[in-house]
């Protein structure tokens, strides 16, 4: 039976029995993943709902979401029959007639146009037919050249590919089918020397796009940078405490736009829909257009139309079109990140197409997307020229220990690499580095903006948010960036 | 949809009869999972989720493959035994491959499968919702609060004879509920239930507005070493920190806090204070934990710290094997010992202290020391002369647990808790209140 008769049936069904909306998605995820420890595979992990390392896995199913007497219900199954369909759309209608006796006021949903389309990510290669034996050799590969190096006691090395196909449809009339891909790889070496143990990893931005791009990113170029500088760090000298201006690339700003902003202005949180475990936000909606979130120079954008960013696609888990739209535009907090469900809160006629399901068991949430910071105009500064005019600093790369707190304003953030900064120079590497600052007085320091040149598209893994857990996976692109003075060295025994 | 002893038998047996690997190891991990969500006093999600897993792991010589899939029809079945045959005929050897567990096991018995906890559905949960959301708004106060469900199996089979299964259920209540002025929170948990009868919902409810009102319009205080006394929750986020040390293999390879010079670990040596002692043991009543250990082989209840002295690391089949070690398992399914003392005993007995709920969104900052970093949350308050006295603003904190683990001074009689700030049905441990002194809050968190 084709997916739309298949959709029907869910539709008709919980339409017979008093749904006022319902959607479907019936969806199969294929993912491999490729880990290599020194010269063996990882040996394969089992989750609660699949997730695993050097596996190939396949998970087919599909949820059913409807609303019935103004409350949410869903129920959602692996089984693709049109008998499982019905059953599915019954137990969800039953499940949201009981999510009513909890509920006093309707959920209200902002209009959506209908649409009929496909979407697919714009790949080259498709990852799943390159032989996984070239991808196992070019990881152990890796791995031989990084144990080489005198002090490398460990090396790993990962690569992961994923296919989402995804069929979603909508009693609002939808039916939009979306394939999309995504490409991941990194390695990490250990290095021990004199009782110290350190880490340094390399790792290109994960991004939606086929194999072209593992072919294309240099993996073997940066070993032996990647491993002498893990040595040089084990014998670094710790920082000290005191403030520093701070130079971030890319690679570290990604966790930092991910926490203390892309999280802050996800709607849901800012209204209290996740008080119970991610938090809610300092940002609430009376600030929306007034509060001053950065300097001048700090435009914040929400891209998921760019089609290699990891949260992009022609349309969201609400049936809602991707957009581009400013979140800060030149330091003033403008707009939030929304769903079909919360943005009556600030009064929006439309949602900004931020809800999403990572897997087709799960309820869709509104889970923040590709925010990233602008580069500046040409003529801002390269990465040379922002070291150059930076007295006393520390450059920061890479992702290190990270932590936030439930409303985002105090935060403390480590790295993988430091440099001290001296007199416009790179003097010599730094360990066990960590900053603290209130969010709103980091990003109001900020006072030097890289060049397009200096701009990446870096992301992070894994983001959880939700009960159940829903998880997101998220651009983060971003220049080199400055900020002034911050404090430093805080952490220690 | 769960699967019973002979559904999964049967599935194990196709997969066995499919394969032409030389071994062959199955595993099914899934079941029903439910959750009804509520925030701002209103039901916001509602789900029943229904998916089982099963990974086939085939062997030729040293050689291993791995599969996945969550379609049972006979093609499926073949399409991953092939694909997981495939793999490994195409993977590197391994040397840490053991040959596998041979012959029946005796698995000790938990019987953690409670059918008053599967048939707990829609209707229940949202009574019980309901009724959590009618005593926080007659306070006067914001509800948000989730309450899962899990009728789970886990099962596993290989080509040498092993077989098991585990279908267990579980649930949970956890809340968060905040003053409208946004000045106050307070939070409860109750999770790790098997029986969805003892799930204590309206008592757990009470309990976080009671919080959430005495936290209204909190104090700052200056960051600095304070005596902190941790409630069996925010302890148990330490206890999970300090096993988090405990990788036998990582030890003896020197990278970690439980390594010593030359090759060397703390093992045998008394590395926390006189009234540490930390135990495994998966058929605690208030735990009920998995009986399957590594690879197949029976999990195994451990002693890991007794009276401050380190008496096992963890170590799997090949690490035992590595450093002629025995075969421990992961240290889950913790039991902490404690004292006799209550919490209130423990806030009586200090001069001037804080008094901690929970930790949030804790990282480690240096693996060696297991040095971490966090914040309080949902509840701080300040101890003067053995009473509470003020509310406080939250602080973050850099600290180890191997400090912490040194410096407690009293502790209450354990209770059940949960290790991560997970809302599923894994991390249960029995953890007591702690009295520590000298806990490092380096900075003031303005968060309610």
């Amino acid at each position: 039976m084709m997916k739309r008769e298949l959709a029907d049936i869910a539709l008709k069904t919980a339409k017979s029995l008093g749904a006022t909306y319902t959607d479907i998605r019936i969806c199969t995820y294929r993912q491999q993943s490729i880990a290599a420890r020194d010269l063996i595979l990882s040996s394969g992990m089992i989750g609660g709902f699949g997730q695993g390392r050097n596996v190939d896995s396949v998970s087919s199913g599909f949820g059913i979401r409807v609303m019935v007497n103004g409350a949410w219900g869903f129920a959602s199954s692996s089984h693709i029959t049109p008998e499982e369909i019905k059953r599915a759309a019954a137990l969800a209608v039953e499940v949201g007639k009981a999510s009513a006796l909890a509920r006093e006021k309707p959920v209200k949903l902002v209009s959506v146009p209908a649409y009929q389309d496909h979407w697919q990510t714009p790949i080259q290669k498709d990852p799943f037919k390159i032989p996984r034996e070239k991808k196992v050799e070019l990881l152990l590969e890796i791995n031989r050249r990084l144990l080489k190096h005198k002090h490398i006691v460990r090396a790993t090395s990962f690569m992961s590919f994923a296919h989402e196909s995804k069929y979603f449809a909508s009693s609002e009339g939808s039916y939009i089918e979306q394939d999309i891909y995504r490409a991941d790889t990194d390695y990490t070496v250990v290095a021990f020397r004199n009782g110290k143990v350190k880490t340094r990893t390399f790792s290109v931005p994960p991004l939606n796009m086929g194999y072209e791009y593992i072919e294309k990113a240099p993996l073997l170029e940066n070993i032996d940078r990647t491993a002498e500088e893990a040595i040089e760090h084990t014998l670094a000298s710790p920082c000290p405490e005191g403030r520093k201006d701070l130079i971030l690339t890319p690679s570290h700003t990604c966790l930092l736009i991910h926490e203390s902003l892309a999280h802050p202005t996800e709607l849901d949180r800012a209204v209290g829909y996740e008080a119970n475990y991610a938090g809610t936000s300092f940002v609430t909606t009376d600030k929306l257009g007034k509060l001053q979130w950065g300097s001048k120079l700090m435009n914040v954008v929400a891209d998921n139309t760019n089609p290699i960013l990891r949260m992009s696609s022609g349309y969201d888990d609400d049936g809602t079109k991707k957009q581009r739209y400013h979140l800060i535009k030149e330091g003033v907090f403008v707009d939030y990140q929304t769903s079909r469900e919360t943005a009556p809160y600030i009064g929006a006629k439309s949602s900004r197409g931020c809800v999403y399901a990572s897997s087709w068991a799960n309820f869709p949430i509104l889970r923040n997307t590709n925010v990233g910071i602008e580069p500046g105009p040409p003529g801002d500064p390269t990465p040379e020229e922002i070291i150059a005019d930076t007295k006393d600093g520390i450059l920061i790369d890479g992702l290190g220990s990270f932590s936030i707190d439930h409303q985002r304003y105090n935060l403390q953030f480590g790295g993988n690499a430091f440099w001290e900064i001296k007199n416009g120079e790179k003097t010599r590497m730094l360990s066990d580095v960590t900053y603290q600052a209130i969010n709103t007085e980091l990003w109001n320091s900020l006072d030097a903006v890289g060049c397009k040149e200096s701009w990446e598209p870096q992301g992070i893994p894994a983001c959880a948010k939700g009960q159940p857990i829903v998880n997101g996976d998220q651009s983060h692109p971003a220049p080199w960036i400055r900020f002034h003075q911050i404090k430093v060295g805080v952490a220690k025994l | 949809m769960t699967l019973s002893k002979d559904e999964c038998g049967a599935i194990f047996n196709k997969v066995l009869q499919l394969s032409q690997a030389d071994t062959v190891v199955a595993q099914l991990d899934g079941g029903i999972r439910a959750g009804s969500r509520y925030a701002i006093n209103a039901m916001t999600t509602n789900v029943v989720e229904e998916n089982i897993v099963l990974v086939v792991s085939c062997r030729f010589g040293d050689r291993q493959g791995i599969a996945f899939t969550n379609q049972f029809d006979d093609p499926s079945l073949e399409q991953t035994v092939r694909q997981a045959e495939k793999i490994a005929k195409l993977s590197p050897p391994n040397e840490e491959l053991l040959p596998l567990v041979k012959g029946l096991q005796k698995y000790m018995p938990v019987n953690a499968y409670f059918e008053e906890t599967a048939q707990f559905g829609p209707q229940p949960r949202a009574e019980k919702i309901r009724a959590s959301i009618d005593i926080v708004k007659k306070h006067g106060l914001i509800g948000s609060g989730y309450l899962p469900t899990f009728d789970w199996v886990n099962a596993m089979a290989n080509s040498e004879g092993v077989f098991f299964h585990h279908r267990w259920t579980g649930c949970g209540f956890l809340l968060t509920v905040r003053t409208p002025d946004g000045t106050g929170s307070g939070w409860a948990r109750d999770q790790g239930v098997r029986r969805a009868k003892e799930l204590r919902v309206e008592d757990k409810t009470e309990i976080a507005c009671q919080k959430c009102l005495h936290s209204h319009n909190p104090q700052p205080l200056e960051p600095g070493d304070y005596t902190v006394i941790m409630e069996p929750e925010a302890a148990s986020s330490f206890l999970m920190l300090m096993m988090s040390a405990f990788d036998g293999r990582a030890a003896m390879e020197g990278r970690s806090f439980m390594s010593e010079a030359k090759g060397k670990t703390k093992l045998g040596k008394k590395v926390l204070g006189e009234n540490i002692t930390i135990r495994t043991k998966h058929d605690h009543p208030q735990i009920l934990g998995s009986p399957l250990g590594p690879d197949g082989l029976p999990a195994r209840n451990t002693t890991w710290v007794e009276k401050g002295v380190i008496k096992n690391l963890a170590f799997g089949r090949f690490s035992a094997q590595k450093y002629h070690q025995e075969i421990t398992g992961r240290p889950i399914n913790l039991v902490m010992e404690g004292e006799k003392h209550t919490l209130d005993d423990l806030i009586a007995s200090t001069e001037r202290g804080i008094l901690i709920t929970r930790f949030w969104y804790i990282r480690t900052v240096d693996f060696m020391s297991i040095l971490n970093t966090g914040l309080t949350r949902d509840g701080l308050f300040l101890i003067e002369k053995g009473k509470i006295t003020k509310p406080l603003v939250n602080f973050r904190f850099n600290e180890s647990p191997a400090v912490v683990f040194n410096n407690i001074t009293m502790m209450s009689k354990p209770e059940r808790a949960m290790l991560y700030e997970s809302f599923g049905d894994f991390g249960t441990a029995m953890v007591p209140a702690i009295k520590a002194e000298n806990f490092t809050l380096s900075s003031v968190a303005p968060a309610v």
